[in-house]
């Protein structure tokens, strides 16, 4: 992004967060009110300072779903792109908060912000596939099992790990190109040698995907992997599917049809859905920087997955499932979870 | 995602972009939409009108939209609706049941325009409204007690202030009510001092709004010497329940209820445009959502789009695609965020390629609103007769609808949805007769 057209997008960026309209789809009004200082709002103020890093750092670590923003704004304006070039420049200007410090810390040293993430890897190496784990997963143990099973299935052999952590998802959205750039050469090697590379972790594959478009044939999601693979699973259930907003928004040529891999299933979708959907509130991670940022969003997500008379809350993204589970409302699966069962 | 060389392709997603599509379904043709995020009428107030002012140095206020667009046409003979007037009830009617095909009803009053209480504190002029503002139309003559409510915290409209400006500027529509205000609190969402619309909105879509808002009115009512004939709310009684919330308030209050009108950028309009898409869905319209088209090109037999993919930022480029297809409806709207470009003095439609002139000071008022309309805003794409481009190379597949034509100011003449629908149901329709 020119840095002389960042004041630009950067008025009409704090314009959508704060407008009344999309203030229900960026969270940065939620937790901080719409106006909350001068009746120009926080990041008006900010412009008015003559755009003081220290005084946007907020919005930008809360502004998670930024791709929700970008879907209602009208005039293209890049919502997301812009505060995550915010989070870059607080980093480079050392503005970041005291609260964000210790994530902010942990992301840089490659460390994974997930409490629960411990390395875990189980397979032979040399297998056709390679599955990433998402290291949202709560138990990488059960994760792998699963994995294995399914990719039994569909006749191929397969080594799944955690190790890559999130392939360098968080680097890329604090802006850390170099960095990102850096730790993606790292794992080139690692993931080359497979056939194909698949995850249940939609950031994970949206880091992927960044990082290594010369391999974005063999790197898939895992319903897209399902459906070329034509796996179907049983289970007649009333099935509430969340949908990854990373596949829908960002790589809509990737969606799958459900009825495929649930061909029993009594598929159901909230109202906002599809292009809609609105996000778990996680963010790959970022989420974790504000959890009363993310509680928000989650419940908000859960209140729209929860009314519609569903068996089970199902959604294909690990990370997602973290988020919306955060809710503490209704257990939500993934669907290597639910597939599985 | 795809659409395939039988399908008519038309850009844009608002009110033109959805009519032209079911134009092409009732034809039994296929057609996919491709838009990259909302379109105008996701920013509009949910309602729509036809003709409501023929713009001049004296508007002429018109009682009668059928009416209206003859006075129009007497003033400008080359307006866009002496292309498709002939289209304006079929146009209106597909937009209308597309609507309620996914839930939002909208209701008109015999071809009459209506006058209903705005966030604004004065009264719009609509030929139809959504039902959940239906009994807030202004009747003219009829003495009624109306309690208008606010919330508190809800910035975007001050109950206080707005009745006592309906109180007064009903006088110039014959208005006779008596207007009082309330604010309630509603504290479901915390200790917060400020609240936007969509927080409100989405509070209210739960069941402990719901709850909370119908037990406050009830208790204010109860507690309150004199009944009322009419609440009126601000437009946000939820995204997706808002129906469901209207009911349980009318049983709770016993009297007519209805949210005044939105402006723009509203709840009211996510409602509509989600409604009509889902309409369209369930007609079997293919919308490619997340869906940029960058350039025409004529093909053999037909048109050739380019698009790309997905939303896109430094990290994501999209995906490239070429969609050949037999016809293109371009429904990309005008000025604001559509497919009229402006810098400095030059306009222009980049999509295709022509510069429409320049913006010249005889064009322009002093006054940004004067009654008139600023005469710029008519610029846009030139048409012929079917609704195809005037540009030859284009081999008269490309169709254009809606705001993006050139011949009307829909914002000064309260006209918008109507040549929206009904330029695009002519489009649309010619268009599919291309396959």
């Amino acid at each position: 992004m020119a840095t002389q057209e960042f004041s630009k997008l950067y008025y009409r960026t704090s314009n959508c967060l704060t407008s009344d309209i999309i203030a229900d789809f960026a969270p940065v009004s939620r937790i901080l009110g719409v106006d909350t200082s001068t009746g120009m709002g926080a990041v008006f103020t900010a412009m008015g300072t003559r755009f003081d890093m220290q005084y946007v750092a907020k919005e930008a670590f809360m502004a998670t779903d930024g791709y929700e923003s970008d879907t209602r704004s009208i005039d293209d304006t890049p919502v997301a792109e812009v505060m995550r070039y915010v989070r870059g420049e607080i980093i480079a200007g050392d503005k970041v908060p005291e609260k964000y410090k210790a994530f902010v810390d942990a992301v840089l040293k490659e460390e994974s912000v997930y409490a629960q993430y411990k390395e875990y890897s189980v397979g032979d190496e040399n297998a056709e596939m390679l599955f990433l784990i998402s290291p949202a997963a709560p138990n990488a143990q059960k994760t792998a099992e699963q994995a294995a099973s399914v990719c039994k299935k569909a006749g191929k052999s397969v080594y799944c790990t955690n190790k890559y952590k999130d392939c360098g998802y968080l680097l890329l959205a604090l802006a850390q190109t170099e960095a990102a750039n850096t730790y993606a050469a790292g794992i080139k090697e690692g993931l080359a040698k497979y056939d194909s590379v698949i995850t249940d972790d939609s950031y994970v594959l949206d880091a992927l995907l960044i990082q290594f478009p010369e391999m974005a044939e063999k790197i898939k999601f895992l319903d897209e992997f399902l459906a070329e693979n034509k796996l179907s699973f049983s289970g007649t259930e009333k099935v509430m599917l969340h949908e990854s907003g990373v596949i829908q928004r960002l790589y809509p040529a990737r969606k799958v049809n459900y009825s495929e891999i649930l061909p029993e299933a009594e598929l159901l979708l909230p109202k906002r859905s599809g292009y809609d959907v609105t996000d778990s509130g996680i963010a790959g991670g970022l989420g974790l920087a504000e959890p009363e940022n993310l509680l928000a969003i989650a419940g908000r997500r859960m209140a729209d997955l929860s009314g519609m008379d569903q068996d089970v809350i199902v959604t294909p993204c690990a990370c997602e499932a973290a988020g919306l589970n955060c809710a503490e409302k209704e257990n939500v699966m993934t669907l290597l979870e639910y597939i599985c069962r | 995602m795809d659409a395939n060389k039988n399908d008519v392709l038309v850009i844009g997603g608002g009110t033109a972009a959805c009519v032209a599509a079911d134009a092409v379904l009732n034809a039994g043709k296929s057609v996919a939409m491709v838009f990259p995020n909302g379109g105008s009428s996701e920013i509009s107030a949910g309602t729509l009108d036809i003709m409501g002012v023929v713009p001049g140095e004296h508007p002429v206020i018109c009682d009668d939209y059928r009416e209206g667009v003859e006075k129009l046409l007497e003033k400008y003979p080359g307006h866009t609706y002496s292309k498709c007037k002939g289209e304006l009830e079929t146009g209106v009617e597909a937009l209308l049941s597309l609507a309620e095909a996914g839930e939002y009803i909208l209701k008109g009053f015999d071809g009459k325009n209506v006058w209903v209480p705005n966030m604004l504190g004065t009264f719009s002029v609509n030929a139809y409204v959504p039902s959940t503002m239906y009994e807030g139309a202004v009747v003219p003559g009829e003495k009624e007690r109306v309690l208008v409510v606010g919330v508190k915290g809800n910035v975007a409209f001050n109950a206080q202030a707005a009745a006592m400006s309906y109180q007064q500027y009903q006088k110039k529509l014959g208005g006779k009510a008596d207007y009082f205000s309330t604010e309630i609190q509603i504290k479901g969402w915390g200790d917060r001092r400020k609240i936007s619309d969509g927080e409100l909105a989405d509070y209210l879509d739960t069941k402990e709004g719901k709850k909370e808002l119908v037990s406050l009115i009830q208790t204010f009512c109860m507690n309150n010497r004199y009944s009322f004939d009419k609440i009126l709310f601000p437009p946000v009684l939820g995204y997706l329940t808002y129906n469901e919330l209207l009911a349980e308030l009318k049983e709770a209050c016993g009297c007519k209820v209805a949210e005044v009108a939105a402006l723009g950028n509203s709840v009211a309009g996510y409602r509509f445009t989600r409604a009509v898409y889902r309409g369209l869905e369930k007609k079997g319209a293919k919308l490619l959502r997340g869906v940029s088209a960058k350039k025409l090109e004529a093909a053999e037999n037909g048109v050739k789009v380019e698009c790309v993919i997905g939303l896109t930022d430094q990290y994501h480029p999209g995906k490239r695609e070429t969609f050949e297809v037999p016809a293109v409806v371009l429904a990309t709207g005008g000025f604001v965020g559509g497919g009229i470009k402006a810098r400095h003095t030059d306009v222009w439609i980049e999509l295709l390629e022509q510069h429409l002139g320049k913006v010249t000071t005889d064009q322009l008022d002093r006054d940004a609103v004067h009654p008139a309309g600023q005469d710029f805003m008519r610029m846009g794409v030139q048409v012929k007769a079917d609704m195809s481009v005037e540009d030859k190379k284009y081999n008269g597949r490309v169709f254009a609808c809606g705001d993006v034509l050139a011949g009307h100011n829909s914002a000064s003449e309260r006209s918008g949805a109507g040549i929206a629908a009904a330029s695009a149901y002519l489009a649309g329709k010619n268009a599919a007769a291309k396959i």
